[in-house]
């Protein structure tokens, strides 16, 4: 093939932004990927067979192939070990890729074209601004015609309500909270989601269409399955809710200019040392999961963009330069569940309905934002992952915890008291933490040079909350139950979550640390990166992908001036 | 009861797999107006299989050490219950014996091991002190049991034992109609209008 001018490493949220970016510039780009690629007539059995070796053209996307591969199952999508939405090869036979936890929790991320987008929320506000003015190198003034461009193309919507929704504004009026109408949040409030998720279908409510019909129309159908991957349109760009291998994944194709190579994990970025430009990269080395073949690319450009825990590992395995901050500053919105149980004849009055059913709708289309304390988020998951994740998963043990007070509870839920909570799953409805979580170098991604697998040192994952952190957990943990009990719940369940659950992943190769306001690494020429790992902190409590989507567009700009 | 497949574990890992099923969702009986209803437990729906299927799926298969993690928090648990002065841990006699104790006693050790109240440099590789893989461990084997119980794992009937990649919904995954999941859906008419839309904000 042409020897590309940029390589991309990674597919996901931020990767998939800039190769389109790029491709519309002009430039030749190849973006490798680990994991499968669903939905391309190259790979007709994904899981199966290796399938070809690379796609550039919009016309191998194919829906059909697309819908049965997301078949909405949850255990066969969302499964952490052997799922087709997880962290491994795409030979679902072979045992996921391998991380050393140093604490109690797990990394929940997803390789394949698209990412961990896959399985995302979609859930797109931007970043508060008192967490970047005077934190990040870049104001958020300069930041709004990028989140603008981003929130156009994808595009956000405010997510429309449905009954969670419904009960969630219901409890949080009678608490005090008032709507917060923008995308600027500078106050506290409530509002729906900015959702990365087309408006629902103009048809929904005519009963004229069959439900099957609607769901190969474009338009959101609120069939509940944003976790679990969502297969609703009429083609694979129309996809409803917008992950990356439906957006800037078909747009990058539609560029010609874009091929995209899955099945190709990176393991070394090559450099060289040039007498004009010092240390710059020129290379990737790469290995074919299904063969194991190795094989070395080069291109003028090098965009990493592996996710904030693969990203810093491939620094630290390519043996590029000392910098102290590499892989430091890891935060994750130190996240929690907090869970109401609500009677029949409390919702009725409310909702005009017995039930919530909390497995309809976005599966997160509401929020509560708290400059200087984070945010909370309604959110309404498939039974499985719903006991999983709000009874199963506590840091509290099973024992009853010393700080359940009357009208809760606290920790993990076992026997007849977990059947009879799994019984009042239509009447219950969770809230999540997604907590201002502050940097602290100590946090960090590193490699066990004696941890090896075969993409070679694995990473090792050191995360424990600052007190700050703690304290601003607390706080919204108590925001949402009494949110929960204004809105009648005869029951609240604090979930208490090992600080380790890694979903919002963040700053472990900050901006103005590791890479410059441009995203180039300060000691690497030509090496840009592209993922969440260049936020400088945790935006406040905003979820990070548009904000790392907007910033994938303004490197694309700055990599064009620069280098081509 | 086991089949054939599932002779591929020893007969004491596979006993003690059960016993941690069925102590985090034991079988019961709801009592309803109209009657009774007998709640499958995960025993019965093959859960204990699930479990032992992705611990041997990590890139360090896992299950023997588990039960033998197990095992050993049962004669602590045992030792501790009886005052016994002696104690002699023989990983050959004492297999499966957790299996053996009661609902009430197998939860006691599984906090033990959660609580790390049992020494760390008795556990087998790769546990040997390492207390945050211990952790993680025990948060597994509720989060698993649960998510195998509560998702469609038993509707993939005789084809639960193929590689993923060939399973298929053979019966109706029969704990969707303990929490009234309709399983997956293609659109539900429940839109109740906007609270917001962007042509709506505040200029700003």
């Amino acid at each position: 093939m042409k020897r590309p001018d940029v390589i991309v490493i990674g597919s996901g949220g931020g990767g998939a932004v800039i190769a389109k970016e790029l491709g519309e510039l002009g430039l030749n780009v190849l973006m490798l990927e680990a994991g499968p690629w669903y939905g391309n007539i190259n790979w007709p059995s994904p899981n199966i067979e290796k399938g070809g070796v690379c796609s550039s053209s919009p016309d191998d996307l194919d829906v059909n192939l697309f819908k049965e591969s997301y078949n909405k199952l949850e255990n066969n999508m969302n499964d952490l070990i052997a799922g087709k939405l997880r962290w491994g090869p795409a030979n679902r036979e072979h045992p996921p890729w391998n991380r050393s936890y140093q604490q109690r929790g797990f990394a929940w991320q997803i390789s394949g074209v698209g990412g961990t987008t896959q399985h995302y929320l979609a859930n797109s506000p931007r970043a508060f601004p008192s967490a970047i003015n005077g934190k990040w190198p870049l104001t958020y003034r300069e930041l709004i015609p990028f989140y603008e461009k981003v929130e156009d193309e994808l595009p956000v919507e405010f997510a429309p309500t449905t009954s969670k929704e419904e009960l969630f504004y219901f409890g949080a009026k009678k608490a005090g909270w008032k709507l917060i109408n923008t995308l600027n949040v500078v106050s506290p409030g409530f509002r729906p989601q900015p959702n990365a998720i087309f408006l629902p279908n103009a048809n929904l409510l005519n009963p004229a269409y069959s439900e099957k019909q609607l769901s190969w129309m474009e338009g959101c159908t609120l069939s509940g399955h944003c976790i679990n991957g969502c297969p609703h349109g009429p083609s694979v760009s129309k996809i409803a809710k917008r992950s990356t291998n439906v957006s800037y994944v078909p747009a990058a194709l539609n560029t010609g200019n874009v091929k995209i190579q899955p099945n190709t994990f990176s393991y070394q970025v090559v450099t060289e040392n040039d007498p004009k430009e010092g240390v710059r990269a020129i290379g990737v080395k790469v290995r074919n999961t299904w063969t194991g073949e190795r094989d070395e690319l080069s291109a003028d450009c090098i965009v990493v963009a592996a996710g904030a825990i693969e990203t810093p590992r491939l620094w630290l395995n390519s043996s590029l330069p000392y910098n102290r901050w590499i892989g430091r500053g890891l935060v994750n919105h130190n996240m929690d569940m907090v869970t109401g149980v609500f009677n029949e004849n409390e919702l009725f009055p409310i909702l005009g309905s017995n039930v919530i059913s909390p497995f309809v709708g976005h599966t997160s289309g509401a929020r509560l934002d708290y400059p200087g304390l984070g945010s909370i988020q309604i959110n309404g998951v498939s039974p499985g992952l719903m006991a999983s994740f709000t009874y199963a998963f506590s840091e509290s043990g099973t024992e009853k915890s010393p700080h359940t007070h009357t009208s809760g509870k606290q920790g993990r839920v076992t026997g007849e008291e977990l059947i009879e909570l799994m019984a009042d799953y239509q009447k219950s409805c969770s809230i999540l933490i997604v907590t201002d979580d502050e940097v602290d170098r100590k946090n960090r991604v590193s490699t066990l040079p004696a941890q090896l697998d075969e993409n070679g040192a694995i990473p090792s994952i050191h995360y424990t909350p600052t007190r700050m952190t703690q304290i601003k957990k607390r706080k919204l943990v108590k925001i949402a139950s009494d949110i929960l009990l204004q809105a009648g719940a005869r029951k609240v369940i604090h979930s208490n979550w090992p600080s380790g659950l890694m979903i919002h992943i963040m700053s472990t190769m900050r901006m103005g640390y590791v890479v410059d306001q441009n995203s180039e690494s300060y000691q690497v020429g030509r090496l840009f990166i592209a993922d969440n790992s260049i936020l400088t902190n945790g935006l406040g409590g905003a979820n990070p992908t548009l904000t790392t989507q907007a910033l994938a567009v303004r490197t694309a700009g700055k990599i064009y001036k620069k280098y081509f | 009861m086991p089949s054939s497949n599932s002779l591929r574990w020893p007969y004491t890992t596979q006993l003690n797999f059960m016993a941690i099923v069925d102590t985090l969702i034991p079988s019961s009986v709801g009592i309803f107006n109209s009657g009774w209803r007998l709640q499958y437990g995960g025993v019965e729906l093959s859960i204990w299989e699930y479990l032992l299927m992705s611990f041997d799926n990590l890139p360090t298969p896992l299950s023997n050490e588990v039960s033998q993690l197990l095992d050993l928090s049962a004669l602590y648990t045992k030792k501790e219950h009886y005052h016994s002065p002696f104690f002699i841990y023989n990983p050959h006699l004492c297999k499966g014996i957790f299996s053996k104790l009661s609902r009430k006693d197998r939860l006691t050790a599984i906090t033990r091991l959660d609580n790390l109240k049992i020494p760390l440099d008795i556990l087998p590789i790769p546990y040997k002190n390492n207390p945050a893989l211990l952790q993680i461990t025990i948060d597994s084997l509720y989060q698993l049991t649960v998510f195998g119980y509560y998702s469609e794992w038993y509707g993939y009937g005789y084809t639960r034992y193929n590689p993923p990649s060939f399973r298929y919904l053979c019966t109706y995954p029969v704990t969707w109609s303990y929490t009234g999941y309709p399983g997956p859906s293609f659109a539900y008419r429940d839109f109740r209008g906007f609270l917001l839309n962007k042509s709506n904000l505040k200029s700003e």
